[in-house]
């Protein structure tokens, strides 16, 4: 389903579902990225999408699925900072910098989304080179470590490595609207 | 013909040997297409190179636990009826009070069981599971693992380990408080009347005022409430934040924060879709991390919680600025670059 095309009205619960595995880990990681806790951030993402569970029926998108969902996110984000202010947990600077994210440009959130299809096109990687991929960028293994690791060349993890890189890319341009 | 793989990513990390680096700048120069895919190439070489600080979270179990926040915030504790279907459902309730009335004659629909000195480990229709303590009594319609609802008036004490089931909420009144849950384990004190307590030892429930149900309070795993004369007195949340119950006359008179905060513009509201007023019931962003579940309610007190609360074991983390600051600055101008075809 394409989410960046406009406008978009959600239909039923299997559609808004797909809309959920589609941007929630992309959100979370998004909102972790300043707020440095992962439950926090599930929660500002889950109440988020309950805030679009609830006017699913009386909205119409008018921009993209994924702008919505960042400016949501974002401003739930900034409102859980403000409330916390009150505690000191963080200062008007701190808020200031998240009250700068700005409200209609969502390329903030698309790294997280190619990272999440990353993930999940992994899974048409052969196995070794699957595995060879895994160490390299999940573990943050070096191309000399995976070599002795699994008793290969460097040359050979390179080539693995490139190959890998390749596939992927093939596998996140079936999605169109990934890369604009 | 495209280069092979591992001479690209030498290309973008320049490490390529001369030769290398002429075969793919002739590549490139080919075709937009080839520039287009190498753009691509370059987006899932950066992104990938951030895998191992991405989150991969099971959204399968992060689904789950939506529908069940979607019961617990969005529908309210009351029933809520459709205007047009009021008579309806008047007319229906009609015949069935007429009904019962003759019912009730032959036979009492409600259960009470009551402890003396001892407490009481006892299971309800629905096959959920109540220890009753000492001096305390409950009551149930005997229909309770069959209706609509699941409702339980309590006085004294008891915890409930309430089986799991989306589609009829559990409902425990206690003089000033009612609590709702879907299938959670937690404990209602409400030795003293006017201050009982509700204490979370797993899963979501939402608390009301029994005579205001839409003054709601969300707790999760470790959270509890206390009342005080009949309303919220405070919210003791698992992550040692204590939220008192501030009413709307005291924040008016706080300086200078509340004043600082009627100049913003609450962020929902620059939403350019309209935002309904259904947000009271969303649940606010302050809440406890659920790791280990313990079903040990037995032993498990208010004073417990309360001792753990002083802990300072979940404190949240100081928020990064520094990060925040390089990650803008750092991700914008190196995704943009990367977004960019440095040929078109």
């Amino acid at each position: 389903v394409t989410r960046d095309k406009k406008p978009i009205k959600i239909q039923s619960e299997e559609e808004f579902k797909e809309i959920f595995e589609e941007f929630y880990n992309p959100l979370v990681n998004f909102i972790n990225q300043y707020l440095s806790n992962i439950e926090t951030s599930k929660e500002i993402v889950q109440n988020t999408f309950l805030k679009l569970w609830d006017k699913r029926n009386k909205i119409l998108i008018q921009t993209s699925v994924k702008n919505y969902l960042y400016r949501s996110a974002k401003n739930g984000m900034i409102d859980y900072v403000r409330k916390h202010q009150k505690l000191k947990i963080v200062s008007d600077d701190e808020e200031r910098i998240l009250k700068n994210l700005p409200d209609t440009d969502d390329a903030y959130l698309s790294p997280f989304i190619i990272r999440n299809e990353i993930i999940k096109a992994m899974e048409h990687l052969k196995p070794k080179n699957k595995e060879i991929f895994r160490l390299s960028k999940l573990e943050g293994l070096t191309y000399e470590e995976i070599a002795n690791h699994l008793k290969i060349s460097k040359r050979s993890v390179e080539d693995n490595i490139g190959r890998a890189i390749v596939i992927l890319k093939e596998q996140l341009s079936k999605n169109t609207s990934l890369f604009k | 013909m495209m280069p092979e793989g591992h001479i690209l990513l030498k290309y973008i990390d320049k490490t390529a040997s001369t030769e290398e680096v002429q075969l793919v700048d002739l590549w490139l120069e080919e075709s937009l297409d080839n520039r287009k895919h190498y753009q691509r190439i370059l987006a899932v070489h950066y992104e990938s190179q951030h895998l191992k600080n991405y989150t991969v979270l099971d959204v399968d179990s992060e689904w789950n636990e939506f529908i069940d926040n979607k019961v617990a915030f969005l529908e309210p504790i009351e029933d809520s009826l459709p205007h047009r279907k009021i008579f309806i459902y008047t007319a229906a309730a009609s015949i069935l009070l007429i009904s019962a009335f003759f019912f009730l004659f032959q036979k009492s629909d409600f259960v009470t069981t009551a402890t003396g000195s001892d407490p009481l480990t006892l299971t309800l229709p629905d096959a959920s599971e109540v220890i009753l303590y000492p001096n305390s009594s409950i009551t149930y319609n005997e229909d309770l693992g069959k209706g609509n609802s699941r409702k339980i008036e309590l006085a004294g004490k008891a915890s409930f380990e309430v089986v799991s089931d989306k589609t009829r909420p559990f409902l425990v009144e206690s003089g000033f408080v009612t609590t709702k849950v879907l299938g959670t384990v937690f404990t209602v004190d409400s030795y003293k009347s006017k201050e009982p307590s509700i204490l979370v030892t797993e899963g979501t429930v939402s608390v009301a005022e029994t005579k205001n149900l839409s003054n709601v309070r969300i707790l999760k795993k470790g959270d509890s409430v206390v009342f005080s004369g009949g309303s919220f007195k405070e919210v003791i949340r698992a992550r040692n934040q204590i939220e008192p119950i501030v009413s709307s006359k005291q924040s008016v008179q706080e300086e200078p924060v509340v004043e600082k905060e009627k100049k913003i513009i609450p962020e929902s509201d620059k939403q350019t879709i309209e935002e309904s007023a259904a947000n009271a019931n969303i649940p606010a962003a302050s809440r406890p991390e659920a790791k280990n579940p313990e079903k040990e309610i037995k032993t498990t007190t208010k004073e417990e919680v309360k001792e753990k609360a002083v802990k300072p074991e979940a404190k949240l983390s100081p928020f990064p600025v520094k990060k925040a600051i390089d990650f803008l600055v750092d991700k914008h101008d190196n995704f943009s670059k990367s977004r960019k075809c440095k040929f078109a």
